[in-house]
């Protein structure tokens, strides 16, 4: 009983005190300065408009100043804050392997920023996206697909996987495969072809329409007519020289296939009888 | 005016400019009626097939009654060919004439105001460059460049420049295609009202790669007594060195 007294009293002294109750008033001053701090700059960051980022800061700002003002106070009262420093070290490796994406996306903005392999205002194809750039940023690349909607792509995918970029070269090579039938002449088709395409102004003379004979397909000839044209005006001339040779090959009469198929009833049989029927159900309803 | 119809109404205020072209460029008519029965136009203005452009400038401050009607040279450099590949040997000269279509001005008001241009015959576009990666959209004429001027079909919507190439160099270059620095040219007319440029001379140097781009500042002396009629789009500054020629010789 008496030793407690004791060891009570020599507890409770007059130093001890007065230091507890410094610690306390650090703490309490710490929280109301860093009330004060945080609602200051949280008011300021809204009413430059940023909602978000407002109490972001704030947050921060109170949890810092309040936390500095902790430390200090339980420095006063004889705790050894090292102990306090290697649980940082650890939060940190934590923070660390949670950020992994993050950071290789910030990693990865500035490699592209360096490489340079596309700039804001190219058309790029990312994946199945095609979409202009609107801008480069440090995590991610904002797009504006052509119907009109907002794609954020990390950078991290960006420098992982393949990006094309439509609008790098000046001119485009479009190609056009397709199959006449069996009966057209070749050479015939080729001249109608390449007819077409020097009509059309937005068909470059240089480099020269191709004509690349791909095979004997199931059902025709197939092969590959390719123009060039300027990137910008690649759109227009796309559906203006399909147009310019569907109609060509009208006017000379060369045929594109529907799919072929051979119908017997057996090699040793006769084939099928048809009856053709000139008049139409009138016939049979007379 | 060549293969191009164009049909001009005025009203109290505003141009109407109609234009139709026949796509065919060997197309050698050049009539003028003014001014036209208003029923022909409206006649014409309904008529489905023709496939026609039509513009409309309005205004206010423009008084009178005049239009004017100007001839004007391309706005992209214009790619010949001679009629077949050849080779100019070491130290040796040519000189190709080459036609390149006109552009027509039209003009209304004075101060003279630029309503639009319209190309007579609208050439197709062509690559010109060492690859599919750097070189310049260009037009590309179909008649070919002729060394014989007798040869040159004259036609009354084209303009001739006398194009003259030197190779300095030890060995023979082969001409397939050679871009005309059209931009840069001036118009003249000529005899006969023919239009003509000046002489655009092409120099191959002797180490055989680049060379020099040179614009007379004369009409040639096969146009006749000449008039000026346009100055050139573009000017020239001495130190700029065309892509005309890097392109003669590659492929």
């Amino acid at each position: 009983m008496e030793n407690l007294l004791t060891s009570a009293s020599e507890l409770v002294t007059l130093e001890r005190l007065l230091s507890i109750g410094s610690a306390l008033l650090k703490v309490v001053i710490g929280i109301i300065l860093a009330k004060l701090v945080s609602r200051g700059l949280g008011r300021f960051f809204t009413s430059q408009g940023t909602t978000h980022q407002a109490v972001l800061v704030q947050r921060i700002a109170f949890y810092l100043i309040a936390g500095i003002f902790i430390a200090s106070a339980l420095v006063s009262l004889g705790f050894d804050i090292s102990v306090l420093l290697g649980a940082a070290g650890i939060l940190t490796v934590a923070i660390g392997f949670a950020s992994q994406t993050s950071a290789s996306n910030v990693i990865s903005g500035l490699f592209l920023l360096g490489e340079r392999p596309f700039a804001v205002g190219d058309t790029v194809r990312i994946g199945t996206t095609t979409g202009i750039i609107l801008s480069v940023d440090l995590l991610s690349v904002k797009l504006r697909t052509f119907d009109n909607l907002f794609v954020r792509v990390p950078n991290e995918s960006i420098i992982k996987s393949e990006i094309t970029n439509l609008t790098r070269f000046p001119i485009r090579r479009f190609d056009i495969l397709m199959g006449v039938a069996y009966k057209e002449d070749l050479d015939v088709v080729r001249s109608v072809l390449m007819e077409t395409a020097d009509r059309n102004p937005l068909c470059l003379e240089e480099p020269r329409p191709l004509f690349i004979y791909q095979g004997f397909g199931d059902s025709g000839l197939n092969f590959q007519f390719s123009v060039w044209a300027k990137s910008e005006r690649f759109l227009e001339m796309r559906n203006t020289i399909q147009i310019e040779i569907k109609r060509a090959f009208d006017e000379a009469n060369i045929e594109i296939p529907f799919p072929h198929r051979a119908l017997y009833t057996s090699s040793v049989t006769e084939p099928f009888p048809i009856r053709i029927v000139t008049d139409g159900p009138r016939a049979e309803a007379a | 005016m060549g293969p191009s119809t164009l049909w001009i109404h005025r009203s109290a205020r505003s141009w109407r400019i109609i234009h139709s072209s026949t796509r065919d460029d060997l197309d050698d008519s050049a009539e003028v009626h003014a001014p036209v029965p208003v029923d022909r136009t409206q006649m014409t203005r309904e008529d489905p097939s023709e496939e026609a452009d039509s513009l409309r400038f309005s205004f206010q401050k423009i008084k009178d009654r005049e239009i004017v009607l100007t001839p004007a040279l391309a706005d992209r450099a214009v790619v010949i060919r001679p009629d077949s590949p050849l080779y100019v040997l070491a130290g040796e000269d040519i000189t190709l004439f080459a036609s390149t279509p006109v552009w027509i001005r039209i003009e209304a008001g004075s101060p003279s105001r630029l309503l639009t241009e319209i190309p007579s015959h609208r050439p197709s576009d062509t690559w010109f460059g060492p690859n599919a990666q750097e070189g310049d959209l260009c037009y590309a004429v179909k008649t070919a460049g002729r060394l014989r001027l007798e040869r040159l079909p004259f036609r009354l919507h084209r303009a001739v420049t006398p194009v003259l190439i030197r190779n300095h160099a030890s060995d023979a270059l082969l001409l397939e295609r050679i871009q005309i620095p059209v931009p840069y040219l001036s118009l003249y007319q000529g005899k006969d009202n023919y239009l003509w440029t000046q002489s655009v001379t092409l120099e191959r140097g002797s180490d055989g790669d680049v060379a020099a781009v040179r614009l007379d500042h004369a009409p040639p002396a096969e146009a006749g007594a000449t008039e000026r009629l346009s100055g050139p789009r573009l000017h020239l500054r001495t130190n700029v060195i065309l892509r005309t020629f890097t392109s003669i010789f590659s492929r």
